[in-house]
């Protein structure tokens, strides 16, 4: 894809006309050759030269275009390396590359070769694939290749000189600096000033970093770029690992120099010296001083002879290696005076020399002095303090310092040990009152003690690191981390700003699960007050005429003969008893409470059966447990093709695994669709597989409810009723959770393992394709315990109010919890209504309102996927009775042209007019629009102006208007559907 | 053959439902006489163990930082080896504990790690934890292998604890 010349061309365009003059030219190159390869080409190579870009930036960008192309694994590898230079896998990645090149005329595969070679050998892969590369580099080399890259490598395997000449110039980032100076002055300037950032300034190195990572990649075809490369590669890597950049420098050099034994293994270093100091050429004497210290004899090499830094360091590691500490500390002084910058490597061999030493305590003594002071941040690779030891070796050592330092160290190495040692430093200090002590602690700590105080509270007290410290939660979590801030904005105000930005995202954070919590702890919902609402309509004078007429009777109360059965427990004597006392105005009590009950349970605007359908059955429940395959790109219109996910790819190219794969999908998809379709509803003669049922036994009701009706108004006797049908609901509720916490998820688990048995016993190269599916099987088995929870909901106690704009997040979250994979922009325009105060009951009105409208368009925008903007306008009339929320969406072309031409729109229009289907309410496919409608079905809005209607724009946007009424409640607005 | 073992307590670190059913219910039916607890997450597993002594411990490699029912966000930032973390605060915190891993993966992979068998996390671990480690066990639904791993195990352990044997 990328030529070389095209490459360096536009490269030179940039660095001499500048930025513009190369946006003119690349953009001509994209318009002219558009569609094809070479305006890609011209379109990347412009990203490139672009400094608003990172590096980072233009690698992630790029790579994920490239996993949108659809192309296998290897075809992908290959064009991530000739687009972009980069592989993911080096081993994998570089031999489909040169298979590639091989195997076709197009380029010359010779650099690939060289390339693959070079990473094989410095890189360490295995000892055959070295062994084939070292053959070839041989090959060319007898062949007559005039490669000084060839000989280089040969050395750097062999450590034979014979074929190299010899350059006494020190080599390191001089080298760099010497090649640089050969470019043009604006290039010359500023890679000296990276490189100078880089190599000796103490902090930020940040830009540094950049600009030489922009050069490296520009000029990586040359060996100026991979030389910048290797020295990016070097600030990042520990004393003892160093060697593998110091192979790229050599590699890329040209000649001998004293230095390059540092890149070679010990023994063929030891050789080499060996062969240098028992010949006549200019480093025999310094060969046999370095001899003499490696050998423990003298240390003359380091007064009588200037040796440069970089070997110092190499001679520490090698007698640190020999236990040779009285020779290392001397080397150690040695460095302190010669080094130059803020002397980075001298502090990293003592803090090596001190735990090599078995000295811990002045280890993390002196790193932490280094660590807290902010220069040296980054700089102190501290993580060879914690290499193969265990908390025990730090269970007696200052907490905050063992805390902060592991904690730099984990950022270094990733190690999970690592992090184990600060998980337990923090519990320690956490365990033993850090966040109410820091005050004590605080007044009696010097500077230092106090900076290390803050860098502790800071940067280290987070989330990943309190995972051992007997939390409960994430919200237990966040809760912490909101008091140690507080804490800091008090005593730092220099980073007030800073704590104070981050309170306020923990604070949102913390609304959005606690609306999302609302949310799901309301799915399992009856519209009370509406149907309480019914009943003080239609039931208040059978009520009054049973209180009457109950007035009059002589009865014995329930529990005065639920006591007299106890006495003698005869239970034929007590239901006959109970019998007696079925009196007439008793039935009329009872078929109150009947009808309640039916109203409760089925009502088709407000009844369980309804929010049931609403908030569960209505995708939900199948998008939240088939949220993790759709995400995986398993399943849906995404199905397989993201190629940039290649152990999907495997299903895709294999067609017996397809075959079983979706028959797999299919046997889950069925399941679960069966489960929610029939069991999650009241139970009735169209659905008896409904788990929801309460029977009524009218001899049990006709002594139970006059006691309750007795001395109550009506709307008391109401919620008295509600109350008893809640606990009535607790036994099939609990089944329900049964059902999707253990027989969904056996289902679902003993599904994925068959399927990976199966893929097991076939082929072992698909892992990564086990990997994956093993991952998906867990977190689609963790999406049960969602669903299951809603069905054991607690009680909502806390009635906190929700701004508009948190609860329209808290519903786009919501949404996305289903739709994993919707991702669209949500913009937001309103005046004030977006400061509207909701209650908990206005937050799951909205979110039922929003997950429809957000489903539409994920759904039947014909966007899928894409990125793309909603845009939603909210308004609050003047007396703050009505809400109007507009919503728009864009189209695909497709979907445009089915709306306006199939007769959709004007199916919608039928129902924003006409109000929506008490059937379909209920229902689920097709009812999206009759659930909205339902909303302001009784609006308060002027008959004049319209509650809720739909419209296709010219522009190719779907835009749906609906009015809400708002009623208040103490300082917020409930939102009912009506 | 089994023994028995009494006044001792198992600690069963297991957040799949199914699975821990399995093994609870296959440990009370060998009747060995150990009190078994369990722990669903990392942060429940730390601490019984910081509040109880366990003679063994039957831990699973995947576990959530906190337990679903606790954490309505699922359970906290994902811990792909928390089993390890759990093994290294045992090995730290209560090394009497004889723990056993029991895993349902063949195979591993994690964020910023390379693919690992169950042969390679046996040998990572081993290695980790040489000599408090005693045993790692696959577990699957389908067969009953485990539970053959199971007993051998735990028997080995009650005789060389001085159980009885029946």
């Amino acid at each position: 894809m990328e030529c070389l010349e095209s490459r360096n061309h536009v490269f030179l365009v940039g660095e001499k006309h500048g930025f513009e003059k190369l946006r003119e030219y690349s953009e001509s190159l994209v318009e002219d050759k558009n569609p094809r390869i070479a305006s890609l080409l011209a379109k990347l190579l412009l990203d490139r030269n672009n400094r608003d870009y990172s590096v980072d930036a233009f690698y992630a960008k790029w790579r994920a275009a490239f996993s949108h192309i659809g192309l296998s694994g290897k075809a992908q590898n290959y064009l991530s390396y000739r687009a972009i230079t980069q592989v993911d896998d080096l081993e994998i990645g570089l031999a489909d590359s040169l298979s590639y090149d091989l195997n076709n005329s197009i380029y010359d595969c010779y650099e690939t070769l060289i390339d693959t070679c070079s990473t094989a050998l410095i890189e360490e892969f295995s000892q055959e694939v070295k062994i084939v590369a070292l053959e070839a580099l041989s090959r060319l080399h007898v062949e007559g290749f005039k490669d000084s890259r060839i000989n280089q490598l040969i050395f750097l395997e062999k450590g034979c000189i014979k074929n190299l000449s010899i350059d006494k110039s020190s080599f390191a980032y001089n080298l760099v600096l010497d090649q640089g100076a050969k470019c043009c002055d604006k290039i010359s300037k500023e890679l000296s000033v990276a490189i100078n950032d880089i190599e000796e300034k103490k902090e930020d190195i940040e830009d540094g970093l950049n600009a030489a990572l922009f050069y490296a990649i520009n000029m990586k075809v040359i060996n100026l770029g991979q030389n910048i490369l290797a020295l990016v590669s070097r600030s990042n890597e520990g004393l003892v690992s160093r060697n593998k950049s110091l192979k790229w420098l050599v590699a890329f050099s040209k000649g001998f120099s004293i230095e390059y034994v540092a890149a070679l293994s010990e023994t063929c270093a030891i050789q080499l010296l060996q062969d240098l100091s028992s010949s006549e050429n200019e480093f025999s004497e310094l060969s046999r001083g370095i001899l003499e210290l490696i050998e423990n004899k003298s240390s003359k090499v380091l007064g009588e002879v200037q040796i440069s830094p970089s070997l110092a360091i190499w001679l520490g590691i090698v007698l640190l290696q020999n236990k040779s500490f009285t020779y290392v500390w001397e080397v150690y002084s040695y460095l302190c005076k010669v080094e130059k910058g803020g002397g980075k490597d001298s502090k990293n061999l003592k803090l090596l020399i001190l735990k090599e030493s078995g000295d811990l305590e002045s280890a993390l003594s002196f790193a932490v002095s280094e660590v807290a002071c902010k220069e040296s941040l980054g700089r102190l690779l501290v993580s060879c303090i914690f290499e193969n030891e265990k908390w025990k070796s730090f269970n007696e050592s200052n907490y905050i310092d063992v805390a902060i330092l592991s904690h730099c160290a984990y950022l270094q190495d990733n190690n999970s040990n690592t992090l184990y040692i600060c998980r337990m430093a923090c519990r320690k200090l956490f365990k033993g009152d850090i966040l109410n002590s820091f005050e004590l602690m605080w007044n009696r700590e010097n500077q230092k003690g106090k900076e290390k105080l803050k860098y502790y509270f800071k940067e280290v007290f987070i989330e990943r690191n309190l995972s051992l410290a007997d939390l409960e939660s994430s919200h237990e979590v966040r809760r912490v981390r909101i008091k140690a801030l507080q804490i800091l904005f008090t005593v730092d105000s220099d980073n007030s700003k800073s704590y104070a930005e981050e309170i306020k995202q923990l604070t949102v954070t913390e609304k959005l699960w606690l609306g999302l919590s609302y949310i799901n702890e309301s799915r399992v919902f009856v519209n009370e007050s509406a149907i309480a609402r019914w009943a003080e309509r239609e039931l208040a004078h059978d009520f009054s005429r049973w209180q009457k007429e109950y007035a009059n009777t002589d009865t014995e109360s329930f529990e005065e003969a639920l006591y007299n059965y106890l006495n003698d427990e005869n239970t034929e004597k007590f239901i006959s008893g109970l019998n007696k006392k079925k009196n007439e105005s008793n039935v009329l009590l009872v078929s109150i409470v009947e009808r309640l009950l039916e109203k409760f349970l089925s009502d088709p605007e407000d009844g369980l059966d309804t929010y049931l359908s609403s908030r569960i059955r209505h995708g939900s429940l199948k998008g939240t447990i088939m949220g993790p395959m759709e995400e995986a790109r398993l399943i849906g219109s995404h199905e397989f093709n993201d190629s940039h996910a290649a152990p999907q790819s495997i299903i895709s190219h294999d067609p017996s695994l397809y075959r079983t794969f979706n028959k797999v999908v299919k046997n889950i998809e069925k399941e679960v669709e069966w489960y929610n379709s029939n069991l999650v509803r009241v139970k009735s003669s169209e659905f008896p597989n409904g788990i929801i049922d309460i029977v009524v036994n009218k001899v049990i009701a006709s002594q139970l409810f006059p006691g309750l009706a007795k001395d109550s108004t009506l709307q008391m006797f109401i919620e008295q009723c509600f109350e008893v049908f809640w606990s009535a609901l607790d036994s099939p509720l609990k089944k329900l959770n049964s059902v999707f916490s253990n027989d969904i998820k056996s289902y679902i688990q003993n599904e994925f393992d068959s399927l990976v048995e199966e893929l097991d016993v076939k082929d072992n190269s698909h892992s990564s394709l086990i990997s994956l599916l093993r991952e998906v099987s867990t977190n689609t088995q963790a999406q049960c315990d969602v669903v299951a929870s809603w069905f054991l909901a607690d009680e909502i106690l806390e009635k906190r109010l929700f701004t508009l704009s948190e609860a329209i997040d808290i519903a786009l979250k919501s949404t996305q919890n289903v739709y994993r994979l919707f991702n669209a922009s949500l913009k937001k325009f309103s005046s004030d209504a977006l400061n509207l105060k909701l209650t908990v009951q206005g937050l799951t009105t909205i979110a039922d309102c929003l997950y429809v409208i957000f489903e539409n368009a994920w759904k039947h925008s014909g966007l899928s996927s894409q990125d793309y903007d909603i845009e939603a306008t909210f308004d609050v009339n003047e007396d703050a009775t009505v809400l109007t929320i507009q919503v728009s969406n864009p189209l695909s072309e497709g979907r445009y042209h089915s709306l306006t031409e199939k007769g959709i729109l004007e199916k919608i229009e039928v129902i924003t007019n006409d109000g929506p289907s008490l059937n379909l309410i209920g229902g689920e496919g097709g009812s999206g629009m009759h659930k909205l409608a339902r909303l302001v079905s009784k609006s308060k809005q002027p008959d004049s102006k319209k509650q809720f209607y739909v419209d296709v724009t010219n522009d190719r946007r779907f835009s749906l208007t609906i009015s809400i009424p708002l009623y208040r409640r103490g300082e917020g607005y409930d939102l009912y559907f009506q | 053959m089994i023994s028995t073992f009494s006044n001792a307590r198992l600690l069963l670190v297991e957040d799949d439902i199914p699975k821990r059913k399995a093994i609870s219910s296959y440990l009370n039916e060998k009747n060995i006489g150990l009190s078994i607890d369990t722990a669903e997450s990392l942060s429940t597993a730390i601490k019984k163990v910081g509040g109880e002594k366990y003679w063994i411990a039957i831990i699973d490699m995947s576990i959530p930082t906190y337990d679903i029912l606790k954490d309505k966000e699922g359970g906290g930032q994902p811990q792909n080896f928390g089993g390890t973390e759990v093994l290294r605060f045992l090995e730290s915190e209560s090394p009497e504990t004889y723990p056993i891993v029991i895993t349902q993966y063949k195979e591993f992979s994690g964020p910023g790690m390379r693919f690992k068998s169950l042969d390679d996390l046996r040998n990572d671990l081993l290695e980790e934890f040489s000599g408090f480690l005693y045993d790692v066990i696959y577990y699957s639904g389908s067969n009953g292998d485990w539970k053959n791993d199971l007993d051998e195990v735990i028997d080995n352990l009650i005789k060389a604890a001085g159980g009885d044997e029946k």
